[in-house]
């Protein structure tokens, strides 16, 4: 597609009631690109494997699901110029989407696992009971005639967010247990945080809400916590080696070229001074990208382990692209 | 291409041929391009497709700026546009408030837009508003209708420190430095910087002269490196000694502001139309001229009308940049 053609695309989407045939072409090209060229780990794929149904069913779910029913490819549109960021931009869109579903599908289970934290851990006490488990109120155990949260949702939501950075954990979407989003100690970190933050008690319909808009999760059916059942938890498996691969290049993929420079220069222990000199940019916008990267690396890790893992392959993969800074 | 955008793999797997020599060069010297060329594997992808459904949006819009328009924007070196929400406008300048679809790091001067605004949930990030020239404004894509009143008082609200209007439509209050919506703000403002730069470049100079000096700087360009215009004529004209409208030619001119990467805008026409009246010298009379003149042979005088001249000349440097 030439850009004199992407432009006229652009130009009648809005009003047009059918897909241009050549962006719709377009579209499924990113996918298979990205798919068939290594771009995303076979971890992602519906079974585990890349073939022309996962492809397709990957396809499907970013179009219908993203693309057309939040109306985010007419947001692809407005903000690219050219055919060129169109693809860069879509290929994006596409590795956000993997990456959410995989998030999102594991909502339910993080729920199940606040419960029983709530529950098990010394640390917490009932202040209120209730009928339902999702309206007792939960507060820390050291607490004394604590009152109940009456704030807004945005107060809360606010309180969530102020409590800064948590490492999130992703699990295969086929793993025979599932696992929580939060490891267990960032789960009590975050819980523990937001009762102080708030200085009232809570309820786990609260908690799941705020779940929801901090770590943008699925909606939970609370219903489900009155059964009696354990949160899953993911079984300890040796990682496999292609996955391993897999999730290295996926990492690489998602970076930009200052971001592979910053992280070069951080593993040669450059001061952030030095490499905000060498990059041109405030010292500011590197810490921010040694965040990005960080965050990056934590969204394909399936464990903690596994982060420094693929810390060490990403910079090996890196340094074969040139010589050290 | 720059630091922050590298190529789609469309762009890093085309043949070399069929890339600019900017991809080229970022792709050279990028290690994350050259580590993904080394080891992903290209194969044939399918092109062939089925028709795909989508809801049309429709919608009447004048082409009349108005509080609340939004435009997507474009600016110099860059291929992606930015949507921006105008507050404040008039015949050069625009003061707009970036539109953007990542509303999950709202903050409570965010203003959260309604998806049927523009097709898509958004958010008018009111503390990170700038300035561009009215040339950047490239195509309206809506309007905010009984949105825009709310993105007006959030603003003003932003001009003035005042406390926050109360009963909008926004984000979670930032409570701690630690809330990693701060680390989206920086990346915002870094991604936005770029497309106010033409409105701060021009407002920050009192003249064309300043402007080629501060610019040529800024880029660590040698005089030498400029091309069409000489060194010495460059060190005349960014002294503000030489006469541009007759030393220098429409065309030479314009290459030179297109190499400093200056965009054409009505604000520069009127530099360049100062610079030009300001340094403009009556041409030497000619010989015939002056053998008249001897000869008691007067032709009635023709004044040049300066401002005008200068008028027509900085006209056709815009022409000539813009063509």
């Amino acid at each position: 597609m030439t850009n004199e053609e992407f432009r006229d695309i652009r130009r009648r989407y809005r009003e047009s009631a059918e897909l241009d045939p050549r962006l719709a072409s377009e579209l499924r090209q990113i996918a298979s690109r990205l798919v068939r060229f290594g771009g995303l780990p076979s971890a992602y794929a519906p079974y585990r494997v890349w073939n022309q149904e996962a492809e397709e069913e990957v396809f499907q779910s970013w179009y219908a699901g993203r693309l057309v029913k939040t109306g985010q490819l007419q947001a692809l549109l407005d903000r690219a110029a050219t055919i060129e960021a169109f693809r860069r931009l879509g290929e994006r869109s596409l590795r956000q989407h993997v990456l959410n579903q995989r998030e999102r599908s594991q909502a339910q289970n993080l729920y199940s696992r606040t419960a029983e934290l709530l529950a098990d851990d010394d640390d917490f006490a009932v202040f209120v009971g209730a009928p339902r488990p999702q309206d007792v109120w939960w507060g820390l155990a050291t607490w004394t005639n604590p009152p109940q949260f009456s704030g807004s949702e945005d107060g809360l939501y606010a309180a969530a967010w102020s409590l800064g950075e948590f490492e999130i954990i992703r699990y295969r979407a086929d793993a025979k247990k599932l696992a929580p989003v939060l490891a267990a100690a960032e789960l009590k970190r975050f819980v523990a945080g937001l009762l102080e933050a708030v200085a009232a008690l809570l309820t786990l319909s609260l908690l799941a809400r705020t779940f929801e808009q901090r770590f943008d999760l699925g909606a939970v059916q609370l219903d489900s916590l009155d059964a009696d059942e354990s949160p899953e938890v993911a079984a300890e498996e040796a990682p496999d080696p292609l996955e391993l691969e897999q999730a290295t290049l996926a990492i690489v993929a998602e970076l930009n070229q200052r971001q592979a420079d910053v992280l070069l220069g951080t593993d040669a222990d450059e001061t952030q001074d030095a490499m905000a000199d060498r990059l041109g940019c405030a010292v500011g916008t590197i810490i921010n990208e040694q965040r990005r990267i960080g965050s990056t690396i934590d969204r394909h890790a399936e464990s903690s382990d596994q982060r420094g893992t693929l810390l060490r392959k990403v910079l090996d993969l890196l340094h074969e692209g040139g010589e050290r800074p | 291409m720059n630091w922050t955008t590298c190529p789609s793999f469309a762009e890093l797997f085309a043949a070399d041929e069929d890339l600019s020599d900017e991809l080229r060069q970022h792709i050279a010297s990028c290690r994350r391009c050259q580590a993904l060329k080394s080891h992903l594997r290209p194969t044939e992808v399918e092109a062939a497709s089925e028709p795909l459904e989508k809801e049309p949006l429709r919608r009447e819009l004048d082409n009349k700026p108005a509080l609340g328009s939004v435009y997507v924007i474009h600016g110099p070196l860059s291929d992606e546009y930015l949507l921006g929400a105008l507050v404040d406008w008039d015949e050069e300048e625009a003061v707009v408030v970036p539109v953007s679809d990542d509303v999950r790091y709202a903050t409570n001067w965010d203003l959260l837009l309604d998806e049927q605004l523009l097709g898509y949930r958004a958010m008018a990030e009111v503390w990170n508003h700038g300035t561009v020239l009215v040339e950047q404004l490239n195509e309206k894509i809506g309007e905010l209708g009984e949105w825009a009143s709310a993105l007006e008082a959030l603003y003003a609200a932003a001009l003035e420190g005042a406390e926050l209007p109360t009963a909008l439509p926004v984000g979670p209050a930032v409570l701690s430095g630690i809330d990693p919506r701060n680390a989206f703000h920086d990346q915002e403002g870094e991604r936005t910087a770029v497309f106010w730069q033409p409105a701060n470049l021009l407002a920050g100079v009192e003249n064309v002269f300043e402007l080629v000096r501060l610019q040529r700087e800024e880029l660590e360009l040698e005089p030498e490196m400029l091309g069409a215009v000489d060194p010495s004529a460059l060190e005349q004209l960014e002294g503000g000694k030489l006469d541009v409208g007759n030393a220098v030619p429409v065309a030479v001119f314009a290459d030179l502001l297109r190499r400093l990467q200056v965009t054409a805008s009505r604000r520069l026409e009127q530099l360049i139309a100062a610079a030009v009246v300001a340094t403009y010298r009556e041409p030497l009379e000619t010989r015939p001229a002056l053998a008249r003149k001897r000869r008691g042979l007067r032709k009635p005088a023709q004044a040049v009308d300066r401002d005008r001249f200068a008028a027509e000349y900085a006209r056709k440097v815009i022409e000539e940049m813009e063509a």
